[in-house]
C-alpha cells in the first residue's frame, strides 16, 4: 500500500494543532455552556473540529501516491527568519540605520548566488533608499540611531 | 535584553554628564519629541494629542511627533513610555484609563502610582446617556424606573472592558442598584451602531463620540455627567438635576513623562502645555468636539498627580465590586 | 433632480485644480508606499496623515481619499508581483494574480485591476450618490445574528478558495480561526492563547500574518532551488491584456461590483468580504473553474472590482452615521475632527460642498488612478526582470518596516518570522493560505457575532431564524454548501478511478 507521507504528515500536523489549541483552551479557560459561552467554547469546538479534519486528511493519505517533494531551503530559512528578528532586537536599541542594514545585510545572504561585496552594495543602496523614503519623506517615529549610539 | 545593556550603559555615562545635566536642560528641546498616544490613530484620545502636539510644537521650537502604540486598554503604550530614557523626548498621553488600568489588570509591566512624572491635565471629556431612539423613557427618572422594572430584558452597551463607556456603565448601575445586562462591543464605532438601529437600548459615551448622533435625531440623550449643562447640548439636563446626585464622569486626558525625567524639563513642557490649552485654534476645536481645555491650574504636575491618586483611590471599589478584569 | 444638482456642486468643488492636484498627489503618495510590500492602506495613511494638515478641510479630505485608494492599488501591485499581501482584500488578488505573474502576464493582470478598479468606483460613487440614505437605514437593520449569518455564508463561500484538497482548505480555515482567537476575549477580559504576554493581548497583527504566510513563505520556496533561472528571472510578455482577456474580465467586473457595492454599505466589516466573495462568485460561475488558482484572470478581475467598490461604499456609514467601518475610515474622521468638522447624519446638510465634493472626488481620484498607472505597469513590469536575489532582501527590509509601522511593536516582527515558517511548512505540506487568512480575519467577528447574538437574546438559539434577514443568509449558506460539496464529491471518484488505473 503506498502512503502519501506528504498529507499523512499534513493530517498530524493539523492533529497536532487541534490538540494545541484544545488542550491549552481547556486548561486555561472557562468553557461555559452552549448558551452561556464562556470563552474556553469555541476554540475547543474549533479545534475538535481541527482534529477531526486532521484525521480525514490521514486517512485520505492512505491508499494514495506521494508526490514528487521539492528541496527545503535550509540556508534560506536560516537567514531569512533571522533578519526580521534581529531588525526586531535592533531597531530600538541600535536606531533604524543599523536595523535597515543589518536586516538587510542578513536576508541577502540566504542565497546561494549572494557575495559579500554584492551584498554591501546593496545593503548601501537599500539603507540610503529607506532613510530618505521611511525617515524623511514619511516622517517614520523611528530613531536613526538609538540607545547606546546616540 | 540588548536593549537593557545598552541602556544600563547610557544611564552610566549620563550620571558622569550630570554636571552637563542642567545646561542641556535649559536648551531643552533640541530635537524632536515623541509623544506616545497609546490607542489606535483617529480615535477621540489621538484627536485630541494631535491637536495639542501641534500647538506645543509651535512654543517648544521642536516637532512633537505623534505615535500610536495601542493594545491592552493602554496599557502597552503606558508601559513603553514607563521604560523610556527620561530625556523628555518621550511623554505620554493617557486618560482615565491610567488610573483604571491599575485595578483592571492585575498584572502591570509598571507600577502606576511610580512610573512617571507629571506634567498636567489636558482636557476633561464629559459623557452623555444615551439610548436607541424610540426609547419609552422621557427623561432620567423614567429611565430608572423602567431599567429597575425590566432589568431582565433591558440591554446596556460598552466598548470593551476599561473604556469609558464600561466604566460609566459600572457607575450607573451601582447608583441605581440594578444589574442590567452588559453587551460589549470592540469600540464606540459599532456600539453607537447598534445603538441607533435599535439593537441594543442605552449605553453612556463621550460627548466626542455622540455630540452629532444627538443632534440629529439618531440617538436619544437623557442626562451628561457634569456639574453644568454643556454648551453645545443646552436641552440636556445633568444627571445632578434630575435626582442622580454624585454622578459626575468625566474622561480626563493626562500628559506624562518617564520617572527620572529632570524638573527642569517638566516644567518647561508644563509651560508649553498651559500655552497650547489657549490657543485659539486647541480651544475652538475642542469645543465641536464637546469638550473644553483644562484650566491653567489643572494643567500642573502637582494637579494631574492629585487626580490620578484620587481616581485610583475612587474606581478600585466600584471595578473590585463588579468582579470584571481585564487579564 | 436634486442628486444632479449636487453632484454638479461636487464636482466644482473637486475639479478645483488644486483639488485635483493634491488628489494625484495623494493618489501617487499613495500608490508609491502601498506597493512597498507589508505596508498597506492603513499604515499608509496613518503615515501621510499629518501632511494634510496644512490643507483646507476639502483639500485634505479629498487628499486622504486619494491616498487610500492609491494604496489599495499599491498593496495589489505588490500581491501580483511579489505575492505580498498588505490587507485581507489584497490576499485574494495575489492568488490568482501572483501565477499570472509568474506565467509573464504581470502586466495584463496589473491593468485588469485598474480598470476594474475604475469601473468600480465609477458605479459606486452613483451608487453613494443616489442611495447613501436608504442603504444606510438597511444597513442599520443588520444585528449581531445577521452579520453572524453572513459570516457564516462568508466562510462556507470560501471553501471555494481552495484550489487543491476541499479537506485541507477546510482545516487551514479552521486553523485560521483559532489564530484569529489569540487575544483578549472581549466579553469576559479573559485573554486567550497570549502565551502570558502582553503584546498578543489585542491578537496577532494581520500584516505580520500575511507578509509571513504569503511573502515570506514564497521567498522561501522561491530559494529552494536556485538553479531554476526562470524563477530567478522572470519573463515578460506583453503589458496590455488581450483582446480575448477583455472579453472574458468584463463580466467579472460588472458582477464584482455589485457584490463589493453591497457587501461594503454593512459598517460591521461586510467589505472584508467582497473579495473573497467576489472570488467565489467568479469560481462558481465559471465555465472553467480548475484555472482558479493558476493564473485565471476572471479570478483578479472580480475581486478587484469588488474590493473598490467595497471601500467606496464603506464611506457611507461614515459620512451618514459618523461611525467609520474600518480603521481607515476612523483615521479620516479623526482628520475631519482636526479640521474642524464632525462627521455625522448632517454634514451633509450642513456642509454639502464638504459631503458632496468627497463624492465627486471618489470619481476624480479613481480616475486618476488609472490615469497613474497603467503607463507604471511597465515600469513594474521591469523591476521584475531585477534578478531575484537581489530583489528579495529589498523585499524583506521593505516588509519588516512596514509590518513594524504599523503599532510600533518589535514583537510584531518576530511573529512575522514565525509566520513565515509557518507558511513555509503550510507550502510543504500543500496547505494553502488564502483559507487560512480568511479565517484569521473572520473568526473572532464570527464568535463576538455569535455571543453577541445570543446575549441580546438571552441564550435563545432560535433568533438567528427568527430574524428575516438572517434566516435567508443562512438558508443561502446552506444552499452553497452543496453547491460547493458536489463537485467535490465527484471529482474525488474521478481521481479516485484515475488512480486505480
Amino acid at each position: 500500500m503506498s502512503i502519501n507521507k506528504r498529507d499523512m504528515v499534513s493530517g498530524a500536523f493539523l492533529i497536532a494543532l487541534g490538540l494545541f489549541f484544545g488542550i491549552y483552551a481547556y486548561v486555561d479557560l472557562n468553557i461555559g455552556s452552549a448558551f452561556r459561552m464562556g470563552p474556553g467554547f469555541f476554540p475547543v469546538v474549533l479545534s475538535g473540529l481541527l482534529i477531526l479534519i486532521g484525521i480525514i486528511v490521514v486517512l485520505q493519505s492512505l491508499n494514495a501516491e506521494h508526490p514528487l517533494m521539492t528541496p527545503i531551503a535550509w540556508r534560506g530559512l536560516f537567514f531569512i527568519l533571522l533578519s526580521p528578528i534581529v531588525f526586531g532586537l535592533t531597531i530600538r536599541a541600535l536606531g533604524f540605520v543599523p536595523a535597515v542594514v543589518l536586516v538587510c545585510g542578513i536576508s541577502a545572504f540566504a542565497s546561494h548566488r549572494m557575495g559579500v561585496l554584492k551584498a554591501a552594495i546593496i545593503t548601501v543602496c537599500m539603507t540610503l533608499f529607506c532613510i530618505g523614503v521611511f525617515y524623511y519623506a514619511l516622517g517614520l517615529p523611528v530613531r536613526l540611531f538609538g540607545g547606546w549610539l546616540n | 535584553m540588548v536593549g537593557r545593556v545598552f541602556k544600563i550603559a547610557a544611564a552610566g555615562l549620563g550620571l558622569l554628564a550630570l554636571s552637563a545635566g542642567v545646561a542641556a536642560a535649559q536648551s531643552y528641546p533640541t530635537r524632536n519629541v515623541t509623544v506616545v498616544v497609546p490607542f489606535s490613530a483617529g480615535g477621540p484620545t489621538d484627536t485630541v494629542t494631535r491637536l495639542v502636539a501641534e500647538a506645543m510644537s509651535r512654543d517648544l521650537g521642536q516637532q512633537i511627533v505623534v505615535e500610536n502604540v495601542g493594545g491592552a486598554g493602554g496599557t502597552l503604550g503606558a508601559a513603553r513610555v514607563a521604560k523610556a530614557d527620561p530625556d523628555g523626548y518621550t511623554l505620554l498621553l493617557h486618560h482615565i484609563g491610567m488610573a483604571t488600568s491599575a485595578t483592571l489588570y492585575r498584572k502591570l509591566p509598571y507600577e502606576p502610582l511610580n512610573a512617571f512624572e507629571y506634567v498636567g491635565l489636558v482636557t476633561d471629556v464629559p459623557m452623555v446617556i444615551v439610548s436607541k431612539p424610540n426609547w419609552e423613557p422621557t427623561d432620567l427618572k423614567s429611565l430608572i424606573e423602567y431599567v429597575k422594572a425590566n432589568k431582565d430584558t433591558v440591554t446596556y452597551a460598552n466598548a470593551g472592558i476599561g473604556a469609558a463607556s464600561h466604566l460609566c456603565g459600572m457607575l450607573f448601575m451601582s447608583a441605581i442598584e440594578t444589574e442590567v445586562t452588559t453587551v460589549p462591543y470592540k469600540g464606540t464605532g459599532p456600539a453607537l451602531t447598534d445603538l441607533m438601529g435599535g439593537q441594543v437600548d442605552f449605553m453612556c459615551d463621550q460627548t466626542t463620540n455622540t455630540t452629532n448622533q444627538i443632534k440629529s435625531g439618531k440617538i436619544k440623550a437623557y442626562a451628561t455627567t457634569t456639574k453644568e449643562r454643556l454648551d453645545n447640548l443646552p436641552d440636556v439636563p445633568t444627571a445632578a438635576e434630575q435626582g442622580l446626585a454624585d454622578f459626575q464622569v468625566g474622561i480626563w486626558h493626562g500628559l506624562y513623562a518617564p520617572k527620572g525625567t529632570p524638573k527642569e524639563v517638566i516644567d518647561r513642557l508644563s509651560a508649553s502645555l498651559q500655552k497650547a490649552l489657549k490657543d485659539e485654534n486647541v480651544v475652538k476645536q475642542f469645543a465641536s468636539l464637546g469638550t473644553a481645555p483644562s484650566t491653567q491650574e489643572e494643567a500642573t504636575p502637582a494637579a494631574l498627580k492629585e487626580k490620578l491618586e484620587s481616581e485610583i483611590k475612587r474606581w478600585e471599589p466600584v471595578i473590585k465590586a463588579a468582579g470584571q478584569y481585564a487579564d | 433632480m436634486e442628486i444632479f444638482d449636487n453632484l454638479i456642486l461636487g464636482m466644482e468643488t473637486a475639479l478645483h485644480w488644486q483639488n485635483i492636484l493634491f488628489c494625484f498627489l495623494g493618489v501617487l503618495l499613495g500608490t508609491l508606499v502601498g506597493v512597498l510590500p507589508g505596508i498597506g492602506p492603513t499604515a499608509t495613511i496613518a503615515m501621510l496623515l499629518p501632511i494634510t494638515f496644512k490643507l483646507s478641510p476639502e483639500t485634505s479630505l479629498i487628499m486622504l481619499a486619494g491616498i487610500y485608494y492609491g494604496s489599495q492599488y499599491g498593496g495589489s501591485t505588490t500581491a501580483i508581483l511579489i505575492n505580498l499581501p498588505g490587507e485581507s482584500a489584497s490576499a485574494v488578488t495575489a492568488i490568482d494574480g501572483y501565477q499570472m505573474a509568474r506565467q509573464g502576464r504581470a502586466g495584463p493582470a496589473l491593468a485588469t485591476a485598474a480598470l476594474g478598479s475604475f469601473f468600480a468606483g465609477t458605479v459606486a460613487t452613483f451608487i453613494i450618490a443616489i442611495f447613501a440614505p436608504p442603504l444606510t437605514d438597511i444597513a442599520l437593520q443588520f444585528g449581531s445574528a445577521e452579520y453572524f449569518s453572513l459570516m457564516v455564508l462568508g466562510l462556507i463561500s470560501s471553501v471555494a478558495l481552495a484550489h487543491g484538497s476541499v479537506v485541507k482548505a477546510i482545516g487551514m480555515i479552521i486553523l485560521g480561526l483559532l489564530l484569529g482567537l489569540v487575544g483578549t476575549d472581549i466579553y469576559t477580559g479573559t485573554p486567550r492563547f497570549t502565551l502570558d504576554r502582553l503584546e498578543l493581548a489585542d491578537g496577532l497583527n494581520f500584516v505580520a500574518v500575511a507578509v509571513g504566510v504569503f511573502g515570506i513563505a514564497e521567498i522561501l520556496r522561491n530559494l529552494e532551488d536556485e538553479s531554476d533561472r526562470e524563477i530567478m528571472v522572470k519573463k515578460v510578455t506583453g503589458l496590455w491584456p488581450s483582446k480575448a482577456d477583455f472579453k472574458a474580465i468584463i463580466a467579472p467586473i460588472i458582477r464584482g461590483t455589485f457584490v463589493g457595492s453591497a457587501l461594503g454599505i454593512l459598517p460591521g466589516g461586510g467589505a472584508i468580504l467582497s473579495s473573497f466573495a467576489a472570488y467565489t462568485v467568479e469560481k462558481k460561475v465559471s465555465k472553467t473553474p480548475e484555472r482558479f488558482g493558476k493564473g485565471a484572470i476572471e479570478g483578479v478581475a472580480g475581486p478587484e472590482a469588488a474590493n473598490n467598490a467595497g471601500s467606496q461604499t464603506s464611506f457611507i456609514p461614515m459620512l451618514t452615521l459618523g461611525i467609520p467601518a474600518n480603521p481607515v475610515m476612523a483615521l479620516m474622521i479623526g482628520a475631519m475632527i482636526i479640521q474642524g468638522i464632525v462627521p455625522g447624519p448632517e454634514v451633509a446638510t450642513s456642509q454639502p460642498k464638504l459631503f458632496w465634493g468627497i463624492i465627486a472626488s471618489m470619481w476624480v481620484g479613481n480616475l486618476l488612478l488609472v490615469l497613474l498607472n497603467l503607463p507604471l505597469i511597465g515600469l513594474w513590469v521591469r523591476l521584475l526582470t531585477v534578478p531575484y536575489y537581489v530583489l528579495f532582501p529589498a523585499i524583506l527590509t521593505f516588509a519588516s518596516i512596514g509590518v513594524y509601522s504599523v503599532m510600533s511593536n518589535e514583537f510584531d516582527l518576530y511573529a512575522m518570522a514565525a509566520f513565515g515558517l509557518l507558511g513555509y511548512i503550510l507550502s510543504k505540506l500543500d496547505c494553502e493560505p488564502a483559507p487560512l487568512l480568511l479565517g484569521f480575519v473572520i473568526g473572532p467577528m464570527l464568535e463576538e457575532h455569535l455571543r453577541r447574538a445570543m446575549i441580546i437574546s438571552r441564550g435563545d438559539p432560535m433568533v438567528f431564524f427568527e430574524r428575516p434577514i438572517s434566516a435567508g443568509l443562512l438558508v443561502a449558506a446552506a444552499l452553497v454548501l452543496v453547491v460547493v460539496l458536489l463537485p467535490s464529491v465527484r471529482k474525488k471518484r474521478d481521481e479516485v478511478f484515475v488512480e486505480e488505473d
